[in-house]
């Protein structure tokens, strides 16, 4: 142990390696499942060149690297060290290194966090898909390699948006760009402005590094796309008592382009946002709103801002009228809070503790499907809570993705009720029965979606060879020994 | 040379007697045809029709225990889909041509590589749906747009490019394993074409395709978008005397001409940042006098005239498509006051009245052959995006290398004739330059070859991205190492998923 830390001292500057025991617990709060493995000591690169440095002497030494961007509390387990590790923490490369308002790009450091890029991108009159409510120091490459969606549909038009071109250190120690950073010669000579996510050359790169939780690569950068930001937004919601009338206005709505944020929230989730850690106030609100609310918003960009809402309200109602749904400009029951909500939807949630965490250790289901199925494994999952003993409502949120042709569907409960650790561990396979895709296989979740995909473990292991060959990134995760 | 008769009859074996062929007369008409390439033809050692995944899966196999070469091909429209060498067999897959599912509500449909873009796109329309259809004309493949090949589109400024769409794969890998992925994995359906995890379509498709280097395709889901068109594409006369005009109330045509290029560029900009229009481009000139025209004479008539090379030189197409008139009103509202603010001006109403009558242009171009006509040899150049200005810097820098092959009289005096297409409300560009000369020229065999020679060292010379290395061969190892070392990590894959590189190889 004591020559592990002088090798990586020797190899870093002071100040750069931390086998503090304190420090190290950091790596570990919020994690609901222990992986196994210890954090052995953490290393904190600021350049390429440090990076690689690390990888190679991780080679050297067979020593399994987790790479960590954002900061506690952990959710989904992509951190957790299987086997003793070394933790390569990249909080500080959290730079923003270019603001390009033309071509409506941002080029950022993975240690560059929600709470530091919404404010730097707003002052330039942009914006950035966020997910729901990101804790502020959540990476925001880290959030998009993991290919969590935004609450603007109608920017997704693939599973990877926002992400764009990135630089990536693979588990050989080779660096590599992709798309059109790739190329031709030397970052400092090339003068594409890296917004072309394919290739180069007939490979998508990118994609081998997304969802993949650090165990393919090791990113340097990233560019990802922005969007202007609205000089007008207009809240609407809809509430809907009968999940089954949830995805159609959505769905309408969407495949016209007429609104911008879309997604669906129930009252538990929707009331632990609004109340913070007010127990009293949650309890209020859970019972002044509907089973289910879908928020939307019209907005006005630069030019005519007015008349772009103007003409979108128009076709928002007749979508109401056409399907005969109701359309608030509030929130049903709480007067002026619906601009409050929007408005809180662009930044990162101020407080501590998160949201998700009102009542302790959260736990979180999520999949994706298509619109068609969102209704039937809503109800499914409210009758596996019923069966597991739950009492109470648990937390429910839709998000549709890639321009309504999919949906993100994501339940979270929290608490000590150990019926909610029964829900936690047993509805995912009954979930993946009833037609869920866990894209995102995090912990437990991978064993499920893996266990019958022997020609895609196949397929991946073969990368996973190609990329790194002694797998030393986070070993363990995904279908990877 | 022939496939030895025992190989014969075990790939006969798999498709049927009626299924197969090694006839000469046959194989001939699968030898490249196109006039740009001097080497000359080779042909297959036979042809086979599989009708179904499973059959695929036995040929690739029988493929790999005799390392017999195999192409997949359905539109050959492009050079890749011949054979380059001996000991190559051709699967034509025309006959897999299903649509096998449209679900309007989840906005996907599933098919086989024989669904063509005049098939699929038409019973869409009924629907209310719609898609991006690349420029290939009626009879391309829409699956090998989509999954192997580039993409791009004249309207991928208010969609994107169609590996954008690709909402999952079924595929069999070169060594015959079939393999599916996104949801399809857990048997989730037809929606998501990533995960679980890294996602491995990334192996499909990059900038371009495969062109068939990784194994065989056999379904696609395609994700769909709304249709703001009528039901049938009201149409006056025959092809190829015809035109297309649809409602006016939501279904305008703008065309302006800017002075320079950064004025054009800089409104093209604004329009993406606006979020209006449906399609908008800087439109090729000479193909635009090609398409416009019905018979060679009638294009030399008009490209003389320099009406095309005054007009369109510099021009910013624009294809509105609104869901209402108010909306219509509220974009040509600010269009108008983009044009104004960069100084574009309407072309000559005459340039305009061509587009008018024939909207199709922008949704399924019924008559894109007509860019063949002339009969020489044509040949693209560049063929890569990033930024809107990007590609115009690539652009500005055309005339250093193609004023020489004008002056010499090698190539159509056309120096305007590229297109700069903008991808999802201008977040990326794609840039072509399509350049036509004379196989009368005493040099026209080295002229194709070394006018992209040309067009990719400037490039390279200025830092341009303005193309994306080729998939194998000598071309990639010598671009892999400007590119990243790309040619590395695409060889490693190569070679880990077809060993016994059977799957279309490139010399």
């Amino acid at each position: 142990m004591q020559s592990l830390i002088e090798r990586f001292t020797d190899l870093l500057e002071d100040g750069k390696v931390s086998a503090s025991p304190l420090g190290l617990n950091v790596y570990k709060q919020g994690l609901r499942h222990d992986g196994g493995g210890r954090p052995l000591l953490a290393v904190f690169p600021e350049t390429k060149a440090e990076v690689q440095a690390i990888v190679r002497l991780a080679n050297e030494k067979r020593m399994p690297l987790v790479p960590v961007s954002s900061g506690p509390p952990r959710f989904h387990g992509g951190t957790a060290c299987k086997t003793d590790s070394v933790i390569v923490d990249f909080s500080r490369m959290n730079r923003i290194l270019r603001i390009d308002p033309d071509n409506r790009s941002v080029m950022l450091e993975p240690g560059a966090t929600f709470g530091a890029v919404i404010p730097a991108l707003k002052a330039q009159g942009l914006r950035i898909s966020t997910p729901l409510l990101p804790r502020a120091n959540k990476s925001v490459v880290a959030c998009h390699l993991e290919r969590e969606p935004g609450t603007i549909p109608k920017y997704h038009y693939d599973h990877l948006d926002p992400l764009l071109t990135l630089e990536v250190v693979y588990g050989t120690g080779d660096d590599f760009r992709t798309g059109s950073a790739s190329g031709p010669g030397s970052l400092e000579t090339l003068k594409a402005d890296k917004v072309n996510p394919w290739g180069p050359g007939s490979l998508d790169y990118y994609r081998f590094v997304s969802a993949a939780q650090g165990s393919m690569g090791l990113v340097t950068w990233a560019v990802l796309k922005t969007e202007v930001l609205p000089v007008i937004k207009r809240p609407y919601f809809i509430p809907v008592t009968d999940p089954g009338r949830l995805t159609a206005p959505m769905n309408e709505l969407l495949r016209r382009r007429i609104v911008d944020e879309c997604l669906a929230l129930n009252r538990h989730t929707l009331a632990a946002i609004l109340a913070g850690d007010d127990a009293r106030e949650f309890a209020r609100l859970q019972a002044a709103l509907p089973p289910w609310t879908i928020l939307l918003a019209i907005s006005g960009y630069q030019r005519r801002p007015e008349e772009r809402v103007r003409v979108q309200e128009k076709h928002l109602f007749d979508v109401g009228d056409r399907l005969g749904i109701a359309i608030e400009p509030d929130l049903p029951g709480l007067r002026a809070r619906g601009a409050e909500l929007l408005e809180s939807l662009e930044n990162p949630w101020p407080e501590t503790p998160h949201w998700k965490l009102r009542s302790g250790d959260s736990h979180d289901i999520f999949f994706l499907c298509p619109m068609s199925k969102v209704a039937s494994l809503i109800l499914l999952m409210q009758e596996l809570a019923r069966d597991a003993g739950v009492n109470g409502e648990i937390g429910g949120y839709i998000q549709p993705v890639t321009q309504g042709r999919g949906c993100h569907c994501e339940f979270h409960f929290s608490g000590a009720d150990p019926a909610l650790a029964r829900l936690s561990a047993e509805a995912p396979e009954a979930l993946m029965n009833h037609g869920a895709f866990f894209s995102r296989p995090y912990g437990a979740w991978a064993d499920l979606v893996y266990r019958d995909y022997a020609e895609g473990v196949a397929a991946l292991r073969e990368l996973k060879r190609i990329f790194d060959p002694n797998n030393i990134l986070n070993p363990g995760k995904l279908c990877f020994e | 040379m022939s496939l030895p008769k025992h190989i014969y009859e075990e790939l006969e074996a798999v498709v049927g007697a009626r299924y197969i062929s090694d006839r000469p007369y046959i194989l001939a008409a699968l030898r490249q045809p196109l006039p740009n390439i001097a080497t000359p033809p080779q042909s297959p050692e036979a042809v086979l029709l599989p009708g179904s995944t499973a059959e695929v899966q036995a040929i690739v196999r029988i493929c790999n225990k005799y390392k017999i070469k195999y192409i997949a091909v359905i539109s050959s429209l492009i050079v890749f889909a011949y054979p380059s060498e001996p000991g190559t067999i051709i699967l034509q897959l025309k006959r897999m041509n299903r649509i096998e599912e449209i679900n309007a509500e989840d906005r996907y449909a599933v098919i086989e590589p024989g669904v063509r873009h005049g098939q699929l796109r038409t019973e869409l329309m009924h629907l209310g749906l719609s898609y991006p259809v690349a420029s290939v004309g009626p009879g391309g493949s829409v699956l090998s747009n989509f999954a192997c090949a580039s993409g791009d589109n004249h309207n991928e400024y208010g969609s994107s490019r169609t590996n954008r769409y690709i909402c999952g794969v079924e595929w069999v890998l070169p060594s015959g394993e079939l393999l599916r992925v996104g949801s399809l994995a857990t048997d989730s359906g037809w929606f998501c074409a990533d995960g679980p995890g890294p996602s491995l379509r990334g192996l499909i498709k990059g900038f371009t395709g495969q062109w068939g280097g990784m194994g065989v395709i056999t379904r696609i889901a395609i994700g769909l978008d709304h249709w703001r068109g009528p039901a049938e594409m009201p149409t006056e006369g025959r092809s190829p005397s015809y035109k297309i005009r649809l409602p006016r109330d939501c279904h305008r045509i703008h065309i302006f001409k800017f002075p320079d290029l950064g004025k054009l560029e800089r409104a093209m900009v604004e329009v993406g940042k606006a979020e209006i229009g449906f399609s908008v481009m800087k439109f090729f000139n000479a193909s635009a006098a090609l398409l416009a025209t019905e018979s060679a004479n009638d294009f030399w008539d008009l490209w003389n005239s320099g009406l095309f090379q005054r007009e369109l030189a510099r021009p910013l197409y624009v294809y509105l498509a609104t869901q209402s008139p108010e909306e219509m009103a509220y974009e040509e509202a600010v269009l108008m006051d983009i044009i104004g603010e960069t100084g574009g001006e309407p072309v000559d109403a005459s340039v305009q009245r061509i587009y008018e009558d024939n909207m199709d242009f922008y949704i399924l171009v019924g008559f894109l052959q007509r860019v063949l006509r002339l009969g020489g040899a044509w040949a693209p150049a560049k063929l890569s995006g990033d930024s809107i200005h990007h590609m115009f810097e690539v652009a500005r820098a055309i005339p250093e290398f193609m004023t020489e092959f004008i002056d010499k009289g090698m190539i159509l005096n056309a120096p305007d004739n590229f297109m700069i297409t903008p991808g999802e409300y201008g977040h990326f560009a794609h840039i072509e330059l399509l350049f036509l000369w004379d196989r009368g020229h005493p040099d026209w065999a080295n002229i194709g070859m070394n006018f992209m020679r040309r067009s990719q060292e400037t490039d390279i010379g200025h830092g341009y991205h303005s193309s994306s290395p080729p998939r194998t061969g000598a071309m990639l190892q010598r671009l892999g190492p400007l590119y990243s070392n790309c040619h590395v990590w695409a060889e490693r894959i190569k070679q880990a998923f077809d060993p016994n590189n059977v799957s279309n190889p490139m010399p």
